[in-house]
């Protein structure tokens, strides 16, 4: 499982990188409000997944996974939103931080389903829980890649 | 794009309120559910316009439509919350024909 989830996180860390440099190669055509929508859509799917990802991976130290998912958010969000000019850099920034916060607070809750009054899971449906909230961050990720990387020729 | 922001959030918000309430054993289908219909959503608000009120209402739709199933099983069956929620949706839609019919 571990393996895994480490497989996972380094795929979906490639496609982030891929995204930013097709993006980068395009980017004399931004216009401002473009720049702002690519900068939320980029850093939020990213950042939620791989702050879900951190949360599976690091299940015991919280503050750990704080520092770590949050980092990942504001780096993501600089990098998108620093594409064009400096405004759309205060919506990456927020986007990659709130998506950072929402990913954290997912994996608690699927570690966790008592936490909100769900009925708690076995060790075995936990696992499977976990495998398919990987499967399907994963499946959104490449969906919002590919339709941002449509969007730079229409 | 506000449109589509408002409506894909709403929409999304009442659906997984009202499945996480009816089905409480499927936490992880009802999740999915959810994302899915927020996205449908948002892409056919943001179409009305261009591709990047598109994307705004997909990533919104998306969001929330991962958390609402959350905060509905928080709530734990209360009809309150459930009420209060549907007054909401239903004042946004009026709010959003109002704001369509004076621009």
């Amino acid at each position: 499982m571990t393996a895994f989830l480490i497989g996972n996180f380094m795929l979906n860390g490639t496609v982030g990188v891929l995204l930013y440099l097709l993006i980068t190669k395009k980017k004399k055509i931004f216009a401002d409000r473009y720049g702002m929508v690519v900068a939320m859509c980029g850093s939020g799917v990213l950042s939620l997944h791989l702050a879900m990802l951190t949360v599976f991976l690091i299940p015991d130290y919280f503050i750990i996974q704080v520092l770590f998912a949050l980092g990942i958010g504001a780096f993501i969000g600089k990098k998108f939103g620093s594409l064009m000019k400096y405004q759309s850099l205060l919506s990456g920034l927020f986007h990659g931080i709130i998506g950072g916060i929402m990913g954290m607070m997912l994996g608690i809750v699927i570690l966790n389903p008592s936490l909100c009054g769900l009925p708690s899971a076995s060790l075995n449906s936990l696992q499977d829980n976990m495998l398919i909230f990987t499967v399907f961050g994963t499946i959104l990720v490449i969906m919002t890649g590919s339709l941002l990387y449509y969007s730079l020729k229409v | 794009m506000n449109i589509s922001l408002m409506v894909s959030g709403t929409v999304a918000i009442v659906t997984g309120v009202i499945l996480i309430y009816q089905f409480p054993f499927e936490f992880v289908f009802i999740t999915i559910i959810t994302t899915i219909i927020g996205i449908i959503i948002g892409v056919i608000f943001g179409a009305l316009f261009d591709y990047q009120t598109l994307l705004t209402g997909y990533i919104n739709g998306l969001m929330i439509g991962l958390m609402a199933p959350m905060i509905g099983a928080a709530a734990s069956l209360n009809m309150m919350f459930l009420l209060f929620i549907e007054i909401i949706f239903i004042f946004s839609l009026f709010l959003l024909a109002f704001s369509a019919r004076h621009t």
